[in-house]
């Protein structure tokens, strides 16, 4: 294969699996129990803080995956909690943890923080892609089978009909607060990762994360036909078209306002084909 | 098996219950009848515990229960709305539908979800229904007709068997033929297994012909009560006799 080609797709498969498990988590939260959760860019940026500060400090980069779960699991938590307790609604918590987690990021990693010369995951005799792929492999497995759990259907039920839960006798805040606590998982490990890949941590490398998730989930709807799998697909095809329009030469100050443009290009598309469906 | 003892239940100005009562028997498949405000769903919510009396005691199965939350409640209730869509989960489908109940009244763990599904039900409940369902068991609960899933919501209901059964108008937007299907097996259900069932309704034939007592609710009160008798009656002589509940809701 042309090595040009090579040197421009094998970085957007690297980010496009990344950006699968933010995917994954914003398909709990917003598809499954349908909570719209702002906490994705808090809880990609703690997963990224945490593994950029422990790994300098010479933690195991492989410890740092269940760390950063543990971390993005407490973020779904207090969303969770300021949502069913407090009785906030879903996206005002979602902020208020989000702008709580910015402090905690920069105490914890600071503004910038290099991991270059430390030890990642990535830094290793297999290649990056084999270790992705072998991750991204697990999250999805994970997150198929606990959908097809006992505890997955009372997930999946919450977010078609919450009386349904109250009908069984089960609290439907815990299941919300389940719901929010592994899809933030997910996502701060896609923040680890993220971190683990470039070799450095910036406070400002979690902003678009939530676009970037919501686009590869509107992605994965189109190509519905094998959802599963789509949600990754939809993440790197995502990475894909957005390499593509720098490719093209467009100055990368637009490249928020390109995620912008592509979100709603694929909203009217996925309308569209629900029309065609319709019809 | 139910006792409502002395209710009282205020919404701001309005009141809708008074120092109301009601006892239900063992056997008893009670039809509820009444104007649109007469207290036919505030009822039927206090004794699910969503809404909490002012005062008064709810008293099920010889169980003080007007303090025990809405979720400690639904061991022991079995519930039906009008909405077809809110007695099952329309994105998860009939076997997953139905595998859930076993949920009920214990903790879900991370077992496969499917495996709870209880099979023998297949020959048992499905098939002699003729509605084809055995046959749909795992298409998603969003394409069944509202007949058939309402009465796949009355099964859900019923698996782990309740104490009462309150159905809210549960025909209301059925067809005919889907409406006997659903009455006539939520007759049998509840006699072979001596369930009390309240039903909500606003049709005089089912008043009539259904049930072994009729309650005509206004303003918070059973204004009438009709005991197994109402079946026998001259059919003109009882529909005149609940007539006053069409006036009563022409004037709301």
């Amino acid at each position: 294969m042309n090595h040009e080609l090579v040197n421009i797709l094998y970085p957007i498969l690297l980010q496009g699996l990344i950006y699968s498990f933010v995917v994954m988590g914003i398909y709990i939260s917003s598809q499954v129990i349908q909570f719209d959760d702002l906490t994705t860019e808090g809880s990609f940026g703690l997963g990224g803080a945490l593994s950029g500060a422990l790994i300098s400090i010479g933690i195991s980069s492989w410890l740092t995956l269940p760390l950063s779960m543990i971390g993005g699991a407490l973020a779904g938590l207090i969303t969770g909690l300021l949502h069913t307790k407090m009785k906030l609604n879903n996206l005002i918590c979602g902020l208020i943890v989000t702008t709580a987690l910015f402090s905690l990021c920069l105490k914890g990693a600071g503004s910038n923080l290099s991991i270059h010369e430390k030890s990642t995951i990535f830094i290793s005799h297999y290649p990056s892609i084999l270790i992705l792929v072998l991750l991204v492999g697990i999250a999805f497995w994970s997150l198929k089978f606990v959908l097809r759990s006992e505890m997955g259907l009372l997930l999946r039920a919450l977010g078609s009909n919450p009386q349904m839960l109250m009908n069984l006798g089960k609290s439907i805040d815990w299941y919300k607060i389940l719901g929010l606590m592994i899809a933030n998982s997910f996502i701060a490990v896609g923040g680890s990762l993220f971190v683990q890949l470039n070799g450095y941590f910036s406070i400002l490398g979690n902003i678009g994360t939530l676009v970037i998730g919501l686009t590869g989930l509107i992605l994965a709807q189109i190509i519905k036909p094998v959802f599963g799998i789509a949600l990754i697909i939809g993440a790197v095809f995502y990475q894909a078209i957005f390499a593509l329009t720098i490719e093209l030469g467009l100055d990368p100050i637009w490249n928020n306002l390109i995620k912008a443009v592509l979100i709603v290009l694929l909203i009217q598309l996925k309308n569209i084909k629900k029309q065609k469906v319709l019809c | 098996m139910l006792k409502i003892i002395n209710i009282s239940k205020k919404f701001g100005l309005l009141e809708v219950f008074k120092n109301f009562s009601c006892e239900v028997q063992k056997d008893d498949f009670i039809i509820i009848m009444g104007p649109n405000g007469a207290g036919k769903s505030t009822l039927f919510e206090t004794i699910t515990g969503r809404i909490r009396p002012d005062q008064g005691t709810v008293v099920l199965n010889a169980l003080d229960m007007t303090n025990v939350h809405e979720r400690e409640r639904a061991h022991l209730i079995g519930r039906l709305h009008q909405n077809t869509y809110l007695g099952s989960c329309s994105n998860l489908t009939l076997r997953e539908n139905l595998a859930m109940v076993h949920l009920k009244n214990r903790r879900a763990g991370l077992g496969r979800g499917i495996k709870l599904f209880p099979e023998e039900i297949v020959e048992n409940l499905l098939r002699p229904l003729n509605l084809n369902l055995e046959k749909l068991l795992d298409a998603p609960m969003a394409v069944l007709s509202g007949g058939q899933r309402q009465i796949v919501a009355f099964i859900m209901a019923i698996l782990k068997p309740p104490k009462i059964l309150l159905l809210d108008e549960p025909t209301a937007a059925l067809d005919p033929a889907s409406s006997t299907t659903l009455l006539s097996f939520a007759k049998n259900y509840a006699h072979q297994h001596r369930i009390p069932i309240l039903l909500i309704t606003h049709d005089p034939l089912i008043a009539k012909y259904l049930g072994n007592r009729l309650w005509i609710l206004q303003n918070g009160h059973i204004e009438r009560e009709f005991g197994p008798e109402k079946m026998t009656m001259n059919p003109e002589e009882f529909f005149h006799a609940i007539d006053y509940i069409k006036l009563s809701e022409h004037s709301d």
